[in-house]
């Protein structure tokens, strides 16, 4: 059994195929959540089942390149094979239209309409049916050669459907002819309709076409058989090995099985259903044949006919299609009679015409040529009566269309061609009036447009010539105006000139002026281009590459050919690149930012980028960005160890007194220390002789006598509590010194530890050592 | 409830309408009501915002949110890719069961005064593993200690002899709930409950019965206005009808007519639907049952079974008068009806009972607390031989009365309804499923048997672990679905046709574990078998979690 089509299914594009994998999933996600929703559903759970239990296959064959590939193929080919199908439904409506020798234009529109297609189509059909006019024979006698043999009764009814001599029927008969009435159905009671559908639903889910198929047994079989037939395949069914939509499916058909071949009365029953269900087909041709609320003589032979094929006998076949009919207010034509009665009647009618007709042909001639003449009068004058234009058209155009060709048709064409050039004539003094008002209005560019709209419209009108004239003159009048507004625009900006002179040689390539203007722009290109300098020199110092670029930009768009075009997309290459590199500085700076009082972590930042990027030209400017991070870095601990110093010395209980401007004052000496160390402030090497120079320097609190402290007073700060705060100067010079010889006279200098797990420490230090120093005052 | 003994309550999952149960102090099963103060809790779920709603107004609620309300989860349970989206999630069956359980637990909770922790879950006797498994896995996303999955029929026996206990007796239970349909053959005595044979179709219920009137409805209503026009395709009518279908098929099994309204897309007409016709739109889903009723007695005849004393008709759907009607023109004898709604639940909540009784006991043994009792030959008895020989002691011990400590002394003995076997070459080379554990076989099972390598040197053995309803002992592949793969890896220079041993163990709840076996060097693989057709693994977890933090009204 085929299973269907997982490109149809997933209702994916097949021509092209589709290929992308996520739009595949979706595509399954989407349809896995619609037949979730359906399992439950009363008819369509089976079906939504069965679709559910192939995800896993259809994610296969989906997925994979080549099986995927030979899916879309087969899909194609289906499509084809429904496309033909739905041709043969048109293609029997065809037949039914056409049997009475010829279809109307109205007939092939409302056909177009019912089946949802083209006109064309249909047209291309009828080509087709002509052609095909054997092979839809051939089908059914094939049908009804299935038993063995063929009865004259049907090929009777085949000469009919077919209009077809029964020799020619004959001939292709390659079976047995048998003389036997058509068999007549016996009347049963048809199964629920709901029933019936529950079936057919079913036998789709397992691709079989009726309950025989199904149990794989002839209808013909004894019901003996039928029975045990269905308990056998009970036991299959049983044995499948997933309870999936089929296994289901099929145990529900099972049940039918047993339940309609219990008894002849049941068999029967389905049987007759089976008949009924072609009813729809039937219903869709009544419904063609009656497409004018009524059904011919000639179409209604051709139903019953059609009924009978079907399996139903005539009488139920005349009494079905009459009450259908009836239901809906549709007539027929005439009641059905014997057929071969309306047969004789026929051919004795045309034998009496045509012994008549040699004598009456002239009469009927005449009288064809009067009721022609008549229709034509009658036409005109109708025509005639109406008052617009437009009516008098659509009435001769109605009557062309449909009506075949006579002696008064030619007329008929004359009369409708003058009314359309009058039309024409009137629609042109009405766009002329209009034209004129406009230009009066001195609007000029909108009365353009209304003669270049009906010039479109109609290209080829019979006031072409003139037409173009006057489009060609009104093109010169505002060609000139605009040139002149040129010349008057003298006071706006340059580069408001410039775009206007731009704008007029667009309209104009090849304008009378388009030189002069050219020229224009030109001179006006180098005024343009100094002013543009300056510009680009004022957004170049305010960083505003973007602006650069656009301003050199426009430059560029009005005069590419001018050698200063070039220079300028040069600049703009490089306006480019600054961008970039401010972006890029931005970013980290940003980035920087983001890190807080984590000033080495924010350091690492441009740290990294210049590592990755060690020529890049932000070099410089990111050495900047360190050195003021770096000093940030620094005064933050500045702040953190004022605080903590000021804290230490406010804890000495009032000894130590900070004043401000950093001085401290000693009140047991009342001396004044500088609340800074030299190693806050010069991280140079502090020899001797600088720390000298550096006191000297001092001018902390506004005073100016800083000196280097006695050993005795620095001892002071660290032997008696509360004690000084320390710092990390690992010793301070003293003001005693004095000369030592080492290897060359040397200066030796006292110097004072500040290590508070010791006593104070005092030694002698070379003064050529790198030191530090507290000053002190007076 | 006695507060020695931990409570095990019984919990019927249905389809349409579940319940839950106990056994109180007198050993007699009770079905607790819910908030609604209904015996039965409709199987629907509505998802209301960010709320879910279970029960008798989520029903009612489907009419006006058609899209938001999920019924008749236990069809699709055990099948992977149904799923069911809201709010862009996506909820398998498992979960969605899980509201129906807690709503029952909840209720139970409120009615009782106590909490439920440990379940007995039923199933239909003609689940596979994979639905036995989800089962399971929605009792645990609730957050119960699932304790046993046990068979529909098997609890309804169970409740049934509890009921009507006699000597012996071999009943049909003739299972037709909302969704399943199971038929079988139970033996049942005074201390015994022998499951002989069974059969069914876990794809026919009293859902069937609606779905055939909703088909006759839209058949009417095209009829009547005369359009072909599919009116499920409004999920809104599709609900509404639904709705009537099923009250009209409840209607019908009290009166002969009732009149239907049908309302879509602003026509309104009425049906007039009898019993009559009826009966013949479903008559084929009743040829269905007893066929299968048909095919299990067959498979009981060659147990030795050719006759049976009584039919009991289980299930909300053996209501319809067709059903024992049809019953008996077949089978010559008159089906008994048996508290067709609630015998399910009690059943099962019998076993739990007894279950408990027997963990109640383990401790006690271990505590050697009961009185009387030689403590030295502890060690040789369990809780069934307490039981029968100090029945007194241990009712004092645990609390319960002696009447319902003997009640309690009821040994379950079930089948498989499944056939278990691997994928071998027959000598043409032929692939074949062989079935080591056969369908109606009684469980707990343990089969060993060889199997032989195919080729000199051969590294691996590929064992494909295969699920059917067969009940021969070679199948076609064709006919087999399957459950799990396990691969045992050889050891080098193995010569051909070397034994491999394949042990299949299935317990009384369908769990089936696998071993293989190389004998000559010992080399083994031990599989349970995962069903990856049920949520597991960050799924579940996902899952669990989900469910604790939502609140189901």
């Amino acid at each position: 059994m085929e299973r269907d089509n997982f490109y149809i299914i997933l209702d994916l594009s097949v021509d092209p195929p589709q290929t992308d994998f996520t739009k595949i999933e979706e595509a399954i996600k989407k349809k896995q959540t619609e037949w979730s929703r359906l399992r439950n559903h009363p008819i369509k759970g089976i079906k939504a089942q069965q679709y559910i239990g192939m995800i896993p296959e259809i994610r296969n064959v989906m997925m994979n390149p080549k099986l995927r590939e030979i899916e879309a193929r087969a899909a194609l080919e289906i499509i084809r094979k429904n496309e033909e199908s739905r041709f043969s439904n048109i293609d029997r409506h065809l037949e039914l239209l056409m049997s009475k020798g010829f279809i109307k234009e109205e007939e092939i529109f409302k056909l177009a309409k019912h089946h949802k297609v083209n006109v064309i189509e249909i047209r291309n059909r009828i080509k087709l049916k002509e052609q095909k006019k054997f092979s839809g024979l051939d089908k059914q006698i094939l049908n009804r050669m299935k038993k063995g043999y063929i009865t004259e009764a049907e090929i009777t009814i085949l000469s009919r459907i077919h209009d077809m001599d029964e020799k020619i029927i004959r001939k292709r008969i390659t079976c047995p002819i048998k003389n036997e009435k058509t068999p007549l159905l016996k009347k049963a009671k048809p199964l629920d309709p709901s029933i019936y559908s529950v079936i057919e639903d079913n036998l789709k889910i397992i691709g079989q076409s009726s309950l025989y198929d199904f149990l794989e047994i002839s209808p013909d079989s004894e019901l003996e058989d039928l029975l045990k037939r269905a308990k056998d395949k009970e036991i299959e069914v049983l044995k499948i090995r997933k309870k999936d939509a089929i296994a289901t499916a099929s145990g529900v058909l099972v049940g039918h099985c047993v339940s309609l071949f219990k008894n002849e009365k049941n068999k029967a029953s389905y049987d007759a259903t089976r008949a009924q269900a072609h009813l729809s087909e039937l219903n869709a041709d009544i419904s063609i044949a009656a497409i004018e609320g009524i059904v011919r003589a000639d179409n209604y032979e051709f139903l019953v006919d059609r009924a009978v094929e079907f399996g139903m006998n005539p009488e139920e076949a005349s009494d079905y299609i009459k009450k259908y009919c009836k239901n809906r207010n549709w007539k027929i034509e005439t009641v059905t009679k014997n057929h071969k009665n309306t047969r004789r009647f026929f051919v004795l009618v045309t034998a009496i015409l045509i012994f008549l007709s040699a004598g009456a042909y002239y009469g009927f001639y005449s009288y064809k040529n009067y009721k022609y003449k008549n229709e034509y009068n009658n036409i005109i004058a109708d025509a005639e009566s109406q008052e617009k234009l437009e009516d008098k058209i659509d009435i001769l155009r109605n009557y062309l269309s449909s009506h075949t060709k006579n002696p008064f048709t030619q007329q008929i064409q004359d009369r409708y061609e003058e009314y359309e050039k009058q039309k024409l004539l009137s629609e042109y003094d009405e766009i002329l009036k209009v034209a004129d008002n406009l230009i009066h209005q001195n609007n000029l560019d909108k009365a353009l447009d209304v003669y270049r709209q009906y010039h479109y419209k109609i290209p080829n009108s019979p006031q072409k010539t003139e037409l173009t004239s006057k489009i060609s003159r009104l093109n010169e009048i505002i060609e000139d105006r605009d040139f002149k507004a040129l010349e008057t625009n003298m006071n706006l900006e340059t580069i408001e000139r410039i775009a206007a002179y731009r704008k007029y040689l667009e309209k104009y390539p090849e304008g009378k002026q388009y030189q002069n203007v050219l020229m224009l722009l030109s001179e006006l290109g180098d005024a343009y281009y100094i002013t543009l300098k300056d510009e680009l020199a004022q957004c170049e110092k305010e960083k505003a590459f973007e602006k650069c670029i656009r301003l050199a930009g426009t430059f560029i768009t009005f005069y590419p050919e001018d050698n200063r075009s070039d220079e300028l997309k040069k600049l703009q290459k490089q306006y480019r690149q600054r961008l970039r590199e401010e972006m890029v500085l931005a970013e980290l700076r940003k980035k920087s930012q983001e890190k807080g009082s984590d000033y080495e972590a924010a350091k690492q930042i441009f740290i990294n980028y210049l590592n990755l990027n060690p020529n890049s030209p932000l070099k410089s400017r990111i050495q900047d960005e360190l050195r003021q991070l770096e000093k940030k870095f620094q005064n933050a601990k500045m702040s953190a160890l004022l605080e903590r110093n000021i804290g230490l010395l406010k804890a000495t209980g009032g000894r130590f007194v900070v004043r401000k401007e950093n001085i401290v004052t000693d009140t047991h000496t009342n001396l004044m220390w500088t609340l800074w160390d030299s190693t806050y402030s010069d991280t140079s090497c502090m020899d001797y002789e600088t720390a000298h120079q550096y006191v000297s320097g001092l001018r902390t609190g506004g005073y100016s006598d800083w000196r280097i402290p006695a050993p005795k007073e620095l001892v002071r700060l660290y032997k008696t509590e509360p004690f000084f705060p320390l710092t990390d100067a690992e010793w301070y010079w003293t003001s005693l010194n004095f000369k030592s010889y080492r290897d060359g006279w040397i200066q030796m200098v006292d110097v004072i530890f500040s290590d508070k797990n010791k006593d104070y420490q005092r030694k002698q230090i070379d003064s050529r050592r790198c030191g530090a120093v507290r000053a002190v005052r007076p | 409830m006695n507060d020695q003994l931990k409570r095990i309550f019984g919990i019927d999952l249905g389809t349409t309408y579940s319940s839950i149960a106990y056994v109180d102090e007198y050993g007699k099963a009770v079905v607790l009501p819910n908030a609604e103060n209904q015996r039965v809790t409709p199987s629907v779920v509505f998802f209301d915002g960010d709320s879910i709603v279970v029960g008798e107004i989520a029903k009612e609620c489907s009419k006006l949110y058609p899209n938001e309300v999920v019924s008749f989860i236990k069809r699709s349970m055990g099948e992977s890719d149904f799923i069911y989206e809201y709010k862009k999630r996506a909820y398998r069956p498992e979960e969605l069961s899980s509201y129906v359980l807690r709503k029952l637990a909840q209720d139970a909770e409120t009615s009782l005064g106590e909490k439920v922790t440990d379940v007995v879950i039923t199933c239909p006797a003609y689940f596979g593993i994979n639905e036995r498994e989800a089962t399971r896995v929605a009792g645990e996303i609730a957050g119960f200690n699932v304790r046993q999955i046990i068979n529909e029929p098997t609890a309804a026996a169970i409740a049934y002899g509890a009921a009507e206990p006699s000597e012996k007796k071999v009943v049909l239970v003739y299972d037709l709930g909302g969704g399943t349909f199971d038929i079988t053959m139970i033996e049942i005595r005074i201390d015994s409950i022998e499951v002989i044979c069974t059969g069914g179709d876990h794809n026919l219920g009293g859902k069937d019965w609606d779905d055939r009137i909703v088909a006759y409805l839209v058949q009417e209503f095209q009829k009547t206005l005369d359009t072909d026009e599919d009116i499920l395709e409004d999920p809104d009518t599709w609900q509404d009808l639904q709705l009537s279908a099923e009250r009209s098929k409840k209607i019908l099994s009290q009166r002969d007519i009732t009149p239907i309204s049908i309302t879509h897309g602003g026509e309104r007409i009425k049906v007039v639907l009898e019993r009559k016709k009826f009966e013949e739109i479903t008559q084929d889903l009743l040829e269905r049952t007893v066929v299968f009723t048909q095919e299990m007695l067959q498979e009981a005849k060659a147990k030795g079974y050719s006759d049976f004393d009584e039919i009991i008709l289980v299930g909300g759907a053996t209501r319809m008068p067709q059903i024992p009607h049809r019953l008996k023109e077949e089978f010559g004898s008159e089906p008994k009806m048996f508290d067709p709604d609630e015998a399910v639940a009690k059943g099962a909540a019998i076993y739990g009972w007894k279950l408990s009784l027997n963990d109640g006991l383990a401790i006690r043994i271990a505590d050697k607390s009961i009185k009387g009792m030689d403590h030295d030959s502890i060690i040789d008895l369990t809780p069934d031989l307490i039981v029968k020989q100090m029945p007194q002691e241990v009712a004092d011990a645990v609390g319960y009365t002696i009447g319902a400590i003997k009640k309690s002394r009821v040994s379950i003995k079930d089948v498989t309804s499944k056939s278990f076997g691997v994928v071998v070459r027959n000598p043409e080379d032929r692939e074949l499923v062989y079935n080591l554990i056969v369908k109606n076989t009684p469980v707990p099972v343990d089969v060993t048997k060889a199997f032989f390598t195919a080729v000199v040197n051969q590294e691996t053995v590929f064992i494909r672990i295969m699920e059917n309803e067969s009940k021969e002992e070679t199948v076609f592949l064709s006919e087999s679905m399957e459950i799990g793969t396990a691969i045992l890896k050889l050891p080098n220079g193995l010569p051909a046709e070397q034994p491999i041993e394949i042990s299949f163990k299935l317990n009384e709840e369908g769990r089936l574990q696998i071993a293989a076996v190389e004998t000559k060097e010992s080399s083994s693989v031990n599989v349970a078998v995962e069903t990856k057709s049920v949520i597991h693994g960050k799924e579940l977890d996902e899952a669990i979690s989900r469910n604790q933090s939502i609140i189901i009204y």
